[in-house]
C-alpha cells in the first residue's frame, strides 16, 4: 500500500506457523485488532486499521480468529516495507498511538434504531469506511473533526460522504443500499478503483448488514441540501451547456464519449449521463482521469457496467482538453488547477496500481459465480 | 481532410473527424483484417496498433489518430512472408472461425514489442478484454508464447548475421 511515508506491504494472515499467524493464540489476535501489536509485541503500522478495529466486539474477533485459523495455511513471507527514516523505526508508532489512537470510538446510541446502531458499529469498525473517506493529518492519522469529508486510496480520490458530498443528486439510504450491493446506481454511476473492491467484498455480506450501513451513512450525509432529482440535474446541465465554448474538448467528447453517455440507455449497460457524475463535480480530477485512462473492466459472470479505457489512444493534451470541457459543461465549474500534472501522475500511478493489484481485475463479485463458465 | 499514416503510408481521408478509425480502415482503405465485433470497445476484434499501443479502433475517432502511426495486421506481414506473430498463430492452429484472431494478434504484438518475454500471467492479463466464442484460448496462449520465441530467435539470428558481416 502506498503511503506518504513509503510503501507498506500487508502480511500473511493464513495459519502458516512460520510466515503467517499459525502460532498466534486468540489473545494475541485480539490484541492486534484492539491495540495494533503483533504476537512478539512489536507495534503494527496503522495501515492495518486498528484505529477502527478497536471497535470490534470480542464475539466478532473470536469469529474472525476462528475463520482465519481454519483457512489453508500458505507459506508466504511478507515483503519488507519500504519506509523512509525515521518511519522505518517501529518504536515511533508508540508515540503515534499516544497522540492519535482513540480506542473504542463507537458507542451505541439508545435514541437510534437498532439498524442505525448496527450500521454505526460496522462503519466505524470492520468496514472502516473512514480509512479512505476521512482525510488524514501530516502524521497519517484520520482527522476525527473532519469525519467522512473525503480522503484517498491507491491513487484514487475517496469522495466526501457527508454533507460536503459532491454528488449532484443527493444520496439516500435506498440509493446507498442499491449502490453498495450492485456497484452502480442510475443517479450516481459506477463504483471504480478501490471502491469496486469494496463492493466485491460486500457481495459476501448479509443484505441486512449492507442496509444497516446504508441507513447509518445516509444519516452521515445529513438532510439533502437540495431535492434535485436525476431529471432536474440533467435538464440543468443541458441548459447550461449552450454557453460552453471549447471546440477541441467538445469534438473529442462527441466523437468518443457521447455515443454511450448520451445514448439514453439506462445503466448498467448504457453510460451514465455525465451531469450525474461525482467525478466531474469533485474537487480532485484524479478519478475522472483514472476512468478515462483505464475504463471500467467487465466482471466475469456478472451483468456489470463496462467502458473501454483510452490510455493507449489519448495523449495528455487530448485528455486535458476533454477533462476541461466535461468539467465546464457538466459540472459548470472552473477548470481544475494543476491538471497537466495530475494527468501525468495519474497515468504513471494508474499503471502501478494495475501492476500491484492483488487479483485479476476481472474477478467476479459474487463468489458463487467463480469457476463457472 | 485528415492525413492518416497507416502501415508506413500517408493517406488523405475525407471522412468526418468523428468517424471511427475502424470504418476508415475497412471502408476507405480496404484493410479488412480489423473486424467489427461489438462496436462498443468490448470485444477486441477491432484492435490495431497506434504508436506502439494496442487500441480499439471501433471507439477511436479519426480526430484522435491524426499524425500518429497506425499499424494493422496487413502491416506486419504477408501471406508469402508472415510476421513471427502470424507464423506462430498458424503453426499453433489458433484460429477456429478466426474472427477474433486479428485483434488478438495485434494486442499480442504490442505486448511483445514492449516485453519480449512475458509470463503466462502477463499474456492472460493483456488479452483479457478479447473475446473468443470458439474457445481456442489455450491455442492462442500457446501461439503468443511461440511468437515470443520466434521473435527472440529472429533477433538472435539477425544479430549473428550482423556479426558475420
Amino acid at each position: 500500500m502506498p503511503t506518504p511515508f513509503g510503501a507498506i506491504f500487508s502480511t500473511n494472515i493464513t495459519p502458516d506457523a512460520d510466515t503467517g499467524i499459525g502460532r498466534w493464540p486468540e489473545e494475541a489476535f485480539r490484541r492486534a485488532m484492539r491495540s495494533g501489536v503483533d504476537r512478539e509485541g512489536r507495534h503494527l503500522y496503522p495501515t492495518f486499521p486498528y484505529d477502527h478495529f478497536t471497535n470490534v466486539t470480542d464475539e466478532d474477533d473470536r469469529a474472525l480468529y476462528a475463520y482465519l485459523m481454519t483457512r489453508e495455511p500458505v507459506v508466504a513471507a511478507a515483503r519488507p516495507n519500504q519506509l523512509r527514516f525515521p518511519f522505518n523505526q517501529r518504536f515511533i508508532i508508540a508515540g503515534w498511538k499516544l497522540l492519535f489512537l482513540q480506542r473504542e470510538t463507537y458507542h451505541p446510541d439508545a435514541a437510534r434504531s437498532a439498524e442505525w446502531n448496527r450500521g454505526a458499529y460496522l462503519v466505524e469498525g470492520l468496514a472502516h469506511c473512514g480509512a479512505c473517506h476521512t482525510p488524514r493529518n501530516a502524521f497519517g492519522a484520520e482527522r476525527s473533526q473532519a469525519s467522512f469529508s473525503g480522503g484517498e486510496s491507491d491513487y484514487w480520490s475517496a469522495y466526501a460522504i457527508n454533507a460536503t458530498s459532491p454528488a449532484p443528486v443527493p444520496w439516500t439510504a435506498d440509493a446507498l443500499d442499491f449502490y453498495l450491493r450492485n456497484g452502480w446506481h442510475p443517479d450516481h454511476g459506477t463504483a471504480r478503483g478501490p471502491m469496486a473492491d469494496v463492493v466485491r467484498n460486500l457481495a459476501a455480506v448479509p443484505g441486512g448488514d449492507v442496509r444497516a450501513i446504508a441507513v447509518y451513512m445516509a444519516d452521515m450525509f445529513g438532510p439533502p441540501r437540495s431535492q434535485r432529482s436525476r431529471e432536474a440535474v440533467i435538464a440543468q446541465a443541458e441548459s447550461a451547456a449552450a454557453g460552453v465554448e471549447d471546440p477541441q474538448g467538445a469534438a473529442i467528447y462527441a466523437a468518443t464519449c457521447g455515443g454511450c453517455h448520451e445514448s439514453g440507455r439506462p445503466p448498467p449497460y448504457g453510460g451514465i449521463n455525465l451531469a450525474l457524475s461525482s467525478a466531474l463535480s469533485a474537487g480532485d480530477p484524479r478519478n475522472l482521469i483514472n476512468i478515462i485512462l483505464a475504463g471500467v473492466p467487465p466482471l466475469e459472470g456478472e451483468r456489470s457496467p463496462i467502458m473501454p479505457g483510452f490510455a493507449g489512444i489519448m495523449n495528455d493534451r487530448q485528455i486535458a482538453a476533454l477533462v476541461n470541457y466535461l468539467r465546464s459543461r457538466f459540472a459548470g465549474q472552473p477548470a481544475w488547477s494543476g491538471l497537466e500534472k495530475a494527468i501525468e501522475e495519474t497515468r504513471r500511478t494508474q499503471t502501478a496500481y494495475q501492476n500491484t493489484s492483488a487479483g485479476p481485475i476481472s474477478a467476479p463479485a459474487d463468489a458463487a459465480q467463480r469457476d463457472k463458465p | 481532410m485528415t492525413t492518416l499514416k497507416v502501415n508506413g503510408q500517408d493517406h488523405q481521408i475525407e471522412a468526418d473527424a468523428d468517424t471511427p478509425l475502424l470504418y476508415v480502415l475497412r471502408d476507405e482503405l480496404k484493410l479488412n483484417a480489423a473486424k467489427f465485433g461489438c462496436g462498443l470497445g468490448q470485444c477486441g476484434a477491432c484492435t490495431v496498433i497506434v504508436d506502439g499501443k494496442a487500441v480499439l479502433s471501433c471507439v477511436t475517432p479519426l480526430l484522435l489518430v491524426e499524425g500518429r502511426q497506425v499499424t494493422t495486421l496487413e502491416g506486419l506481414g504477408t501471406v508469402e512472408a508472415p510476421a513471427p506473430i502470424q507464423r506462430a498463430f498458424m503453426e499453433e492452429q489458433a484460429a477456429q472461425c478466426g474472427y477474433c484472431i486479428a485483434g488478438m494478434m495485434m494486442r499480442a504484438q504490442a505486448l511483445l514489442q514492449r516485453n519480449s518475454k512475458p509470463t503466462d500471467a502477463e499474456i492472460r492479463a493483456e488479452l483479457t478484454i478479447h473475446l473468443c466464442r470458439c474457445g481456442t484460448h489455450m491455442r492462442i496462449l500457446r501461439a503468443v508464447r511461440r511468437a515470443a520465441q520466434l521473435m527472440d530467435t529472429a533477433e538472435l539470428s539477425a544479430a549473428g548475421q550482423e556479426k558475420l558481416r
